[in-house]
C-alpha cells in the first residue's frame, strides 16, 4: 500500500469489538459458577472503600425468588466512579495502587466473580452515597432480561440516577440481588462465611478494622460462625495478666474451656519475683494443633484454619482499647514466637498456629508511641510487658514440656505390662491350636521369645551403656572447664614468674639450671590445656545444629585438637585430601564424631604392635555426588573379630573398651545417608575403615 | 601522638580476680614489671562501687572475666573494664578464651582493648597493654583495633545467636554473635539482611573482632538504580 498519494476512494472507517449481551451469561455464570465467590468480591470492594462495616443479609434463599442485599459505610462512588469503575468488568488494579485512606492495601478485585454475584437475581439496584458528597445519592437499576441474544452489550442503555439524600443518609453503597433465580445451598454460604472470615479483622476493636456480617436467618450457626471466627477451634486458650501491683497470674485452657494449667506469680517470673513495671495487661493465646488426628473433632478443617492463621496469626496490642500497629501483622513477631519454636517445634506456638492479643490499660501513660505512630517507644515499662508475655509464654511450654515427659514416662512403664498380657493372649491363641500342630507352634514361639528377650537386654545394656558415657562427657566436661580455668592458669602464671625472676636474678645461672625444667612445665601445662580443650570442644552446643559443614576443615580441625597425643604417641598422620572442599549439609559435631573415633581406634590398635614405624593416612576422594573418607593404619588390622561384627555395640577386643566407637560411627554416618565398610588389612597393612558420604559439592 | 612508653603518673596496678591465689600470683607478675599492685580482697558488691573504688586507689587495672563463681563480684570482668573504658582508665582484661567466654565478651569488645589468655600474664604484657589503653583513649588505634564501618550480612539466626558474614574480614568465615548485640530498636533480623557496623577488620583471629554502632543498611533504592544506569 502506497502511503505517499491520496486517492480518493481511500477512506478508514473506524470500528471495535462489539459484544453479544450473551457474553455476560457466558462471563458470569458459565465461568464461575460458585456465587459464594463473588459475594465476597463484593465485600472486598467494601474493604476497598474503607468500610468498616460491611453486612450480607440472605433472606429467603432456600428457594429461587430470594433476595440478598450487600450494605456498607465505606466511601460510596460518584457518577464517574461508577462508570469508571462499578461498571468496569475484567480489570483488575491489583498492582501498584497506593494504600487507602485507612492504609488498607486494596484487594483491587474487578474480576468477574462480581458478574456472576449481581448476576444472581433477575435485577440489580445499587445505591450509593459518595463520603466526599453527602448531599446527594446515586442509584442505578440494571434488568438482565434486557440482555438477550438480539442485542449487543453497548446498546443497552443504563441510568444513574442522581437526586438529594433528602433522609441524610450516612456515606455507603448499597448493592441488592432482587428475585434470585436460583436458591443458594448451605454448602456455599459456608463458602461466603470463611471468606467473610478472612477478611475480618480477628478482635473487632481495631477502629481501622473491617467487620462483616452475615444475615442468613436459615443458617444461624453460620452466623455465628462469621462472628466467632475460629477461637473455639484452638486447642489451648492461655490466659494471663499483669494487676496494678504488677503482680501476675495466668491459665491455661483446653478446648473444651477446662482449666488444665493455673500459675501465680512466682510461677510465672522465675527468676527474680519482683513485679512487671509494666501497664496492667491481659494476654490472650489461643494456640492451634493443626494436625489430622487432634483436629478432627472440630467444626472448621484443618486448611480453612491455617489459611486463617496464615492471615492473622501472632500477637496484637491494645492500649486503652485501640489497637497499636503493627504488633501482630504479617512479619511482625514482635515477641519472637518462631524463633523460641526453632527450639521446641512441637510445644512451641508460632505466628502460624496461634493467635492472641495483649490488652493493656495504661492509665499511668507509662507507654509513649513513636511520633511516626509505628509502635512504641522501647522504654523499661515496654520491654517489662514483653518480659511478662514470654514468661507466660515460658510457663506453658514447661507445662507441656512437663505433660509429654509424665506420658512418656508411663508409656514406659505401661510397656512391660503390655507386652506380658499380649504373651498370655498367644500363648492361648496357640492352646487352642489342633493337639498336632500345637507342640509345634508352642515350641517356636518360646525360641522366638527367647530371642526377643535376649534383644530386648542387649538394648537395656546399650541403653544403660550410653548412660554412663554421658555421665562421663558431662563430668569430663565441667572438670575440663574447672582445670583449664583455676589450676591450669596458676601453674602457667606461677611459672612464668618464676621464669622472669630467675632470669632477673640468677642471669646466666637460668640457662644452666633452671631453663629445662622450667620448659618441660610450659609443655606439659600446654598439654594438659590441649586436653580440657578437646572435652570442652566437643560438647560446643554450636556444633550440634545442622548446618552446611566443610568436611576437610573439620577433619583439619581435629587433626590439630589431636596433634598433641599424635605426636606423643610417636603416631604419623598424613592428610592426602581430595581437590576442593567438599561440603554436606549434617553437623559438625557427627564428621567430628567420625573423625575422632577412627582416630582413637588407631591409637589404640598401636598398642596392639611392637614397636616400629606407626603411620595413620586419612585419605578423602570425590566419586559422583559422594565423599569417600578412609582412615588407614599399619597397626594390627581387624583380627579376633567379623569384620561385620566390628560396628556392633559393646564388641570390643579390649577388655576395658567400651565396644561403642565405631558403633557411633556407624550411626553418625547413616544419619547423614552415607555408608560404612572396613577391610582388615588395608593397603598399609592395618585396618582401613571406608566410610562414603553424600556430599552436595566441593 | 602515640604514647610508647609507659608514663611514670602510672604506678598503682589494681588487681581484680575472685581466686585468692591468682591474685597473687597476677600481683607477682605487675611487681615484676616494676609497678605496684593494688589487690582487690574484698567482695564487690556493684560495679558503681568498685570504679569509685579504683578511681582513688588505682591507676590501671587488670581484671579476670569470671568474677562470680567464687562469690566475689555480682558482675563479669567484660562489664569492669568496658565501664572504664569509658572514663579512660587503662584496664586489661584476662579471660580462659573458651567459646562461651568469648560469646558473652562480645558485646563488650568495642571497649577492651587488650585480652590476655590466663596464665599468660607478663611484665612486658602489662606494660604494654597499659599504653595499648592509653594510646585508645587519644583515639590511636594498633591495626587490628581500629575501627571501620562495614556491610554485613545475617546468614542465620536463632534464639541466642545470629550468624554472619563480614566480606571485608572474611567472605568465607561465619561468625557468630549473641543476639543480645543487636539493639532492639532494630527491630526484628531475619537471614538474608545487611547491616553496617563498625568492626575491626584489621583483627587477624575471631575473638578479637568487635561490632558496634549497627545500622540497618537499606537495599538500594531506585534512585541508586538510575545512578548506576546512567
Amino acid at each position: 500500500m502506497s502511503m505517499g498519494s491520496t486517492n480518493p476512494n481511500d477512506r478508514v472507517t473506524p470500528t471495535n469489538f462489539r459484544f453479544s449481551a450473551n457474553i455476560l451469561r457466558r462471563l458470569g455464570e458459565e465461568l464461575n459458577p460458585s456465587p459464594s465467590r463473588g459475594l465476597v468480591e463484593l465485600a472486598k470492594n467494601a474493604y476497598d472503600a474503607d468500610a468498616l462495616n460491611c453486612a450480607i443479609e440472605l433472606r429467603n434463599v432456600e428457594r429461587p425468588g430470594g433476595v440478598i442485599t450487600i450494605t456498607d459505610d465505606g466511601d460510596g462512588m460518584d457518577t464517574q466512579e461508577i462508570i469508571n469503575g462499578w461498571l468496569v468488568l475484567g480489570k483488575s488494579e491489583k498492582i501498584h495502587r497506593s494504600k487507602t485512606r485507612l492504609s488498607r492495601q486494596p484487594s483491587g478485585d474487578k474480576g468477574l466473580g462480581r458478574l456472576a454475584a449481581l448476576r444472581m437475581g433477575t435485577g440489580v439496584s445499587m445505591l450509593s452515597i459518595p463520603r466526599e458528597s453527602p448531599g446527594v445519592e446515586h442509584s442505578l437499576l440494571i434488568e438482565w432480561e434486557r440482555y438477550t441474544e438480539e442485542v449487543l452489550v453497548e446498546e443497552i442503555d443504563l441510568k444513574i440516577e442522581t437526586r438529594l439524600n433528602i433522609e441524610q443518609k450516612t456515606p455507603g453503597t448499597k448493592i441488592t440481588l432482587e428475585n434470585l433465580r436460583a436458591s443458594v445451598n448451605r454448602n456455599e454460604i459456608q463458602q461466603l462465611a470463611r471468606g467473610l472470615i478472612l477478611l475480618a479483622d480477628p478482635f473487632g476493636n481495631n477502629p481501622a478494622g473491617f467487620e462483616p456480617i452475615l444475615i442468613t436467618p436459615e443458617y444461624e450457626d453460620l452466623e455465628r460462625m462469621v462472628k466467632a471466627k475460629y477461637f473455639n477451634d484452638a486447642e489451648f486458650h492461655l490466659i494471663a495478666k499483669v494487676d496494678e501491683r504488677g503482680f501476675s497470674e495466668a491459665l491455661v485452657e483446653d478446648w473444651r474451656g477446662e482449666t488444665i494449667y493455673s500459675a501465680k506469680h512466682n510461677d510465672l517470673r522465675q527468676r527474680e519475683k519482683s513485679p512487671y513495671k509494666c501497664p496492667v495487661a491481659n494476654f490472650d493465646l489461643w494456640v492451634f494443633i493443626l494436625e489430622p488426628g487432634v483436629f478432627s473433632m472440630r467444626t472448621a478443617s484443618i486448611s480453612e484454619v491455617r489459611k486463617w492463621l496464615n492471615e492473622f496469626g501472632g500477637i496484637y496490642l491494645y492500649h486503652n482499647g485501640l489497637r497499636v500497629a503493627s504488633y501482630g501483622d504479617k512479619g511482625d513477631d514482635w515477641l519472637g514466637l518462631n524463633l523460641m519454636r526453632a527450639r521446641s517445634p512441637e510445644l512451641r506456638p508460632s505466628t502460624n498456629t496461634s493467635v492472641g492479643r495483649i490488652n493493656m490499660t495504661d492509665n499511668e501513660r507509662l507507654l509513649t508511641q513513636k511520633t511516626d505512630r509505628s509502635g512504641f517507644i522501647v522504654n523499661e515499662a515496654f520491654q517489662e510487658l514483653q518480659v511478662f508475655a514470654t514468661d507466660a509464654l515460658n510457663w506453658m511450654a514447661r507445662r507441656r514440656l512437663d505433660e509429654r515427659e509424665k506420658k512418656r514416662r508411663a508409656t514406659r512403664s505401661e510397656a512391660p505390662i503390655k507386652s506380658a498380657k499380649e504373651k498370655t493372649t498367644v500363648k492361648q491363641a496357640i492352646s487352642t491350636v489342633p493337639e498336632e500342630q500345637r507342640q509345634k507352634v508352642q515350641k517356636a514361639f518360646a525360641k522366638y521369645d527367647r530371642a526377643r528377650e535376649s534383644e530386648v537386654s542387649e538394648l537395656r545394656k546399650e541403653v544403660q551403656l550410653y548412660r554412663t558415657l554421658g555421665t562421663i562427657g558431662i563430668t569430663s566436661a565441667v572438670f575440663a572447664h574447672e582445670s583449664a580455668n583455676n589450676p591450669l592458669k596458676l601453674v602457667a602464671q606461677s611459672i612464668r614468674t618464676v621464669q622472669h625472676r630467675c632470669r632477673t636474678y640468677l642471669a646466666g645461672k637460668y640457662d644452666e639450671y633452671l631453663k629445662d625444667p622450667i620448659e618441660r612445665i610450659f609443655r606439659s601445662v600446654d598439654s594438659l590445656r590441649v586436653l580440657a580443650d578437646v572435652t570442652l570442644s566437643l560438647v560446643d552446643h554450636e556444633k550440634r545444629r545442622a548446618s552446611k559443614v566443610d568436611i576437610h576443615k573439620v577433619i583439619k580441625g581435629i587433626i590439630e585438637l589431636y596433634t598433641p597425643f599424635i605426636t606423643d604417641r610417636d603416631v604419623v598422620i598424613t592428610l592426602e585430601l581430595s581437590e576442593g572442599n567438599p561440603y554436606l549439609r549434617g553437623s559438625v559435631a557427627a564428621i567430628e564424631s567420625i573423625t575422632s573415633n577412627l582416630l582413637n581406634n588407631s591409637l589404640i590398635a598401636f598398642e596392639r604392635k611392637p614397636p616400629g614405624e606407626r603411620k595413620i593416612v586419612i585419605r578423602t576422594k570425590i566419586v559422583d555426588n559422594e565423599l569417600e573418607l578412609r582412615v588407614l593404619d599399619n597397626g594390627p588390622g581387624i583380627e579376633g573379630i567379623d569384620k561385620n561384627d566390628i560396628w556392633l555395640p559393646g564388641q570390643t577386643t579390649r577388655p576395658n573398651g567400651t565396644g561403642l566407637g565405631l558403633t557411633i560411627v556407624r550411626d553418625a554416618v547413616t544419619d547423614l545417608g552415607g555408608r560404612v565398610d572396613a577391610v582388615e588389612k588395608g593397603e598399609l597393612g592395618g585396618a582401613e575403615i571406608i566410610i562414603s558420604l553424600l556430599i552436595l559439592g566441593a | 601522638m602515640s604514647t610508647m612508653v609507659l608514663p611514670s603518673r602510672i604506678q598503682r596496678v589494681a588487681v581484680i580476680d575472685d581466686d585468692k591465689q591468682a591474685r597473687d600470683a597476677m600481683a607477682e607478675s605487675i611487681e615484676d614489671a616494676n609497678l605496684q599492685p593494688v589487690i582487690q580482697q574484698d567482695r564487690l558488691n556493684s560495679l558503681a562501687d568498685l570504679i569509685d573504688k579504683l578511681k582513688i586507689d588505682a591507676d590501671a587495672a587488670i581484671c579476670d572475666h569470671r568474677l562470680k563463681p567464687r562469690n566475689y563480684a555480682a558482675f563479669q570482668g567484660a562489664e569492669a573494664v568496658a565501664q572504664l573504658y569509658r572514663i579512660h582508665f587503662p584496664a586489661l582484661l584476662i579471660t580462659a578464651w573458651s567459646t562461651e567466654d568469648i560469646d558473652n565478651i562480645r558485646p563488650y569488645r568495642r571497649e577492651i582493648p587488650v585480652m590476655i589468655k590466663s596464665g599468660g600474664l607478663e611484665p612486658r604484657i602489662i606494660r604494654e597493654g597499659i599504653i595499648q589503653c592509653l594510646n585508645e583513649f587519644k583515639n590511636t588505634y594498633v591495626k587490628e583495633r581500629q575501627p571501620w564501618r562495614v556491610l554485613l550480612r545475617i546468614e542465620d539466626v536463632d534464639p541466642s545467636f545470629i550468624y554472619i558474614i563480614v566480606p571485608s574480614w572474611d567472605s568465607n568465615t561465619g561468625l557468630r554473635l549473641p543476639r543480645s548485640i543487636i539493639p532492639i530498636h532494630l527491630g526484628d533480623i531475619k537471614p538474608g539482611m545487611r547491616l553496617f557496623s563498625e568492626v575491626n577488620t584489621g583483627a587477624s583471629k575471631n575473638e578479637d573482632l568487635y561490632f558496634d554502632h549497627f545500622e540497618i543498611a537499606e537495599e538500594p533504592g531506585n534512585s541508586y538504580a538510575d545512578l548506576i544506569r546512567s
